[in-house]
């Protein structure tokens, strides 16, 4: 049985839609990362989960207790649900000590003084915060401010642990180290996760699962290696990856297999998609690639895609690399190993082969196809 | 030629930062108009004044002596002269702000959080009392329950139900602390309010979500986090309370019931200067005390602002059985005490004869008619009246001025204060600016009449004159303008400026074109909330008026005490009118609401 189950949730603000007819299940001992641009609804989602908003219409049920149903008019109040919040602002009261804000919690839970303390001293112990216990949140960084949020939240022990781009008010650095204590964490106490972001690389390093939003609507819930690679439409394909993939507009010339396709901007070089499902003859395709799935050579190759090199950005230990197809002038960026672009040169000739990609229908938006995928990859 | 090259480089720094210059101007204008006059005062204090030898017999004017403050404090008199006048005063701070606190925290949650209805109207309505002269309810408090024991005609209650109202009911502490709570309400209400909608709804959420129920939020997390606010409530309304004027001698002086700020006003009606000076020094000093417990009891550590988060949408809490009975507390008191007052008071000024509630005597004689000798004296209605007219034209020159000088100054100091932040220039500059806040407005004029008023120095004598007048105004109310300087001078990243300088702009030019558009909209609002404090004050010239500087407040005080009611009365509305335009006109600017 899933630990969370949304049931055809519907929250509205004024004229907003903000979540549409959302359902989600998620398993016990699960991270699910809720990602997607600003606006998307991932907040309200999240508010709804943790009863400080009230859906319009919809169930939730957390394990076999149910938590909210407007049909049968249930509403358990914050408190009530076994839930702990992490807010992007932290939300750390003021006026309370870093102690007094961890100890709040528990002094309802009928604990005697010394158990509060022996408690609260425990948890500030486990995320480095001994010594902090008797200041005020304004006398902390960003990251110990972070992880007081984070006691507060853990000490009492909740089932569902809730976040809300916990990380984003932090610099870059800080981000990755906590990114990798929050990741340990799940781990030692293993409570069922929602973690809210806009931040892929978070989702992709966090989650067992990710769920992918848009316009209040999930548009795709699977793993990470799922959702990276074989997006289900074309906004979840542009949103993920940095930079953004390759969306090379074709048409089917034989349905195959293997298919092949003749780009629109570059009809001359017919273009094999090594792949073993045919594609619907004459249809209207994107063909999506990621930069680091196009490989170059530096002389002419059967094919591959002729074009310029416009710039080559070295990051260190990889280089991004931005050509322009020739003729059509469409741009198209590859990524890999810094020694490998090195040789290309401003307005360079060069030649660009698809190692492997997914073919999307041009009207719809939706997954047709994949290539160039080990048929393991592809059968997950 | 080492030294020419350095002045060169000196006078090019002036040029193009002219901060420093700007500051010691500033510090210059600042000694000289604050820390002199508060100087003198404190040594005078201590010297026998022009009236010395009348009561000390060989005593001569500018001698040593601590006559005044013996006098003040232990002697024979100091019962009816300090220690009374100053328990009465300290009694009604303390009342008023009982009554104001509790009412403006409950109406200011009320509006905030709660879904009562009609919010607008209630926000724009509780602030009247604040925007129209502190003594407005208490004038017309006068017109129900005054007795003609106490001189001119009988108030409503004795001339409708034929009871003689008893003195404490129509004078004295009891109507003085009720109208002065009343008009201090809304400075808790605006604080209050801002604070509430600006807290972090997440702090909130946090204790719901950790099972606390709406009435330990209230109490563990909300209270705490509004208390500073409260205690900048607390400090407005019981320092200002404790330097009020005009409520004090309206409804005080019928009855001899003295404060400290009255005894101040007849000390130097008097001309017993040291003893004013006695009075006025521990007037500012109980003020200051106030500001400084409530720093203390606050804390530093603690203090700290509620910066709001993004979607810090407050979930209204629903009232249910209680709704009906908050929008009727709301109403009643609007009515009561808003509306009411101001109806009252129009009323008064279109009777015939007061007293005398009937169609019949109802009449626009003391508005638009010419002299009559059987009604006040033959003083013609008000706008017929060529005294009350060039008072109305004093007024209004006296607060553009002021105004308008206000707002340079407060722009300048804004400027000075944040680039050179940091520096003790910077410090002193914000500090010294500061200080005429804390000296209450009978006290702060009663200084500037000893020092200016006869020549001193190279400054001529100003007594008589509407720059003296100008020239206090400006400088108790420069508080107000350098705090709007300030806050929008920090609005104004400097590198706005330097990107100007790149370009080549002198510092005239960026003045103009960068710094004057971007802090116009501050810098209106900090005009014109000068220039309808100006328009109302009476304390702060009371003393310093003389017939040619006839301002309308000053001689609405007059009236009333000549019980010229009705022209009295005129006066007042026409003040409410030009008070309560300019304040919509700050609004529609968007500026902020100062205290
Ligand atoms: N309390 C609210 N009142 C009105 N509109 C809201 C409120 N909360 C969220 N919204 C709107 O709902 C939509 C989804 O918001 P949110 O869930 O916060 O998005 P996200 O967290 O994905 O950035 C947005 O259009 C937002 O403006
Ligand atoms: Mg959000």
């Amino acid at each position: 049985m899933p630990i969370i189950a949304i049931r055809n949730m519907t929250k509205r603000f004024g004229q907003t839609v903000a979540v549409r007819e959302l359902d989600l299940e998620i398993a016990d001992g699960e991270f699910v990362t809720l990602l997607g641009p600003s606006g998307c609804g991932k907040t309200t989602t999240l508010r709804c989960l943790s009863g400080l908003e009230e859906p319009d219409t919809g169930e939730i049920h957390f394990g076999d207790r149910c938590v909210f149903s407007s049909a049968r008019g249930v509403v358990v109040p914050p408190g009530g649900r076994g839930i702990g919040l992490v807010f992007q602002h932290y939300a750390l009261w003021p006026h309370m000590t870093v102690f007094q804000n961890v100890a709040f919690g528990l002094r309802k839970k009928g604990l005697t003084r010394s158990e509060i303390r022996t408690r609260v001293r425990s948890t500030l112990g486990v995320l480095g915060l001994d010594e902090h216990e008797g200041r005020y949140p304004s006398e902390l960084s960003g990251g110990q401010q972070q992880r007081v949020a984070l006691a507060r939240m853990i000490v009492t022990q909740p089932e569902i642990l809730l976040f809300d781009e916990p990380l984003s008010n932090l610099d870059a650095k800080l981000r990755m180290t906590l990114r990798a204590e929050l990741k340990r964490l799940h781990g030692e106490i293993g409570a069922t996760t929602v973690y809210v972001t806009h931040d892929q690389l978070e989702a992709l390093t966090l989650s067992t699962r990710i769920a992918v939003m848009k316009d209040g609507v999930v548009q795709q819930m699977d793993t990470p290696q799922e959702v990276y690679h074989f997006p289900r439409n074309l906004f979840v394909a542009e949103f993920m990856g940095n930079p953004t993939a390759n969306f090379l507009p074709a048409t089917v010339t034989s349905a195959g297999p293997p298919p092949t396709v003749a780009l629109q901007w570059n009809p001359d070089v017919p273009l094999v998609l090594p792949s073993p499902t045919p594609l619907p003859e004459s249809a209207e395709v994107v063909i999506n690639v990621r930069p680091e799935d196009i490989g170059f050579s530096v002389t002419p190759q059967s094919g591959y895609l002729p074009a310029t090199v416009y710039a080559t950005l070295p990051t260190g230990a990889e280089c991004i690399t931005y050509g322009r197809l020739t003729p059509g002038g469409q741009e198209v960026v590859l990524k890999g190993p810094e020694e490998e672009h090195a040789c290309l040169g401003l307005n360079q000739p060069f030649w660009l082969g698809l190692k492997r990609g997914n073919v999307f229908d041009a009207r719809e938006g939706t997954l047709i196809s994949s290539f160039g995928f080990s048929s393991r990859e592809e059968d997950s | 030629m080492n030294t020419r090259a350095w002045l060169r480089r000196r006078l090019l720094r002036l040029v193009r930062r002219p901060e420093r210059a700007w500051g010691l101007g500033l510090i210059l204008v600042l000694l000289v108009f604050v820390v002199i006059p508060l100087g003198y005062m404190a040594v005078h204090s201590f010297m026998f004044d022009s009236l010395g030898p009348r009561y000390v017999r060989g005593a001569v004017p500018g001698e040593l002596t601590t006559f005044y403050w013996q006098r003040v404090l232990t002697g024979g008199l100091a019962r009816s002269i300090f220690w009374q006048p100053f328990l009465n005063s300290l009694l009604i701070a303390i009342l008023m702000t009982a009554i104001a606190l509790p009412t403006g925290a409950l109406f200011a949650w009320l509006v905030a959080r709660t879904d009562v209805p009609f919010k607008g109207f209630f926000s724009a309505a509780l602030i009247v009392p604040y925007i129209v002269p502190s003594w407005t309810v208490g004038l017309a408090w006068l017109t129900v329950f005054k007795s003609p024991r106490f001189g001119g005609q009988p108030g409503l209650l004795y001339a409708v139900l034929g009871i003689d109202p008893p003195a404490w009911l129509g004078y004295g502490l009891l109507p003085i602390v009720i109208s002065l709570g009343i008009h201090y309400v809304p400075y808790t209400f605006i604080l209050l309010r801002g604070a509430l909608t600006t807290i972090d709804a997440q702090l909130e959420e946090s204790a719901e979500i950790l099972g606390s129920k709406r009435w330990e939020i209230l109490r563990k997390i909300t209270f705490p986090l509004v208390l500073p606010a409260l205690g900048s409530a607390f400090v407005l309304t019981f320092g200002k309370g404790l330097g009020e004027f005009g409520t004090q001698a309206f409804l005080g002086l019928p009855i001899r019931y003295y404060t400290l700020s009255t005894r101040v006003y007849a000390a130097f009606q008097n001309r017993q200067q040291a003893e004013g000076y006695v009075l006025t020094l521990i007037l500012i000093l109980v003020t200051t005390l106030t500001v400084f417990a409530n720093q203390k009891l606050i804390g530093a550590r603690k203090r700290y602002t509620t910066i709001s988060g993004k979607g810090a949408y407050h979930r209204v809490t629903k009232l249910g059985r209680w709704r009906r009975p908050a929008t009727a507390l709301l109403g009643a008191f609007i009515l009561l005490f808003v509306a009411g007052p101001l109806g009252l008071i129009t009323l008064e000024t279109v009777m015939r004869y007061e007293g005398q509630y009937a169609l019949s005597n109802l009449t626009l004689h003391y508005w638009i008619g010419a002299g009559d000798p059987m009604l006040a004296e033959g003083q013609p209605g008000i706008f017929r009246s060529s005294f009350i007219l060039g008072a109305i034209g004093n007024s209004l020159q006296l607060a553009v001025i002021t105004a308008l000088v206000c707002g340079v100054l407060g722009i300048m100091l804004g400027y000075v204060v944040v680039r050179m932040r940091g520096t003790v220039l910077s410090r002193s500059i914000e500090f010294l600016s500061f200080t005429p806040y804390m000296i209450p407005g009978i006290a702060f004029g009663g200084i500037y009449l000893s020092l200016f008023a006869r020549s001193w120095g190279p400054l001529p004598a100003l007594y008589g004159t509407l720059t003296l007048l100008v020239l206090t105004c400006t400088m108790k109310y420069l508080p107000f303008a350098s705090s709007s300087g300030v806050a929008a001078m920090h609005q104004i990243d400097p590198s706005l400026e330097e990107a100007a300088e790149l370009h080549g702009a002198r510092w005239g030019r960026r003045f103009v074109r960068i710094l004057a558009p971007l802090a116009k909209s501050g810098f209106l609002s900090a005009v014109l909330l000068t220039l309808i404090t100006t328009m109302r004050t009476l304390d702060l010239i009371v003393l310093l008026v003389t017939p040619q500087t006839r301002t309308m407040t000053s001689i609405l005080f007059r009236f009333q005490q000549q019980s010229f009611t009705q022209h009295a009365y005129g006066i007042m509305l026409l003040i409410v009118i030009i008070t309560l335009i300019g304040h919509f006109a700050v609004r529609r600017l968007g500026g902020k609401i100062e205290f």
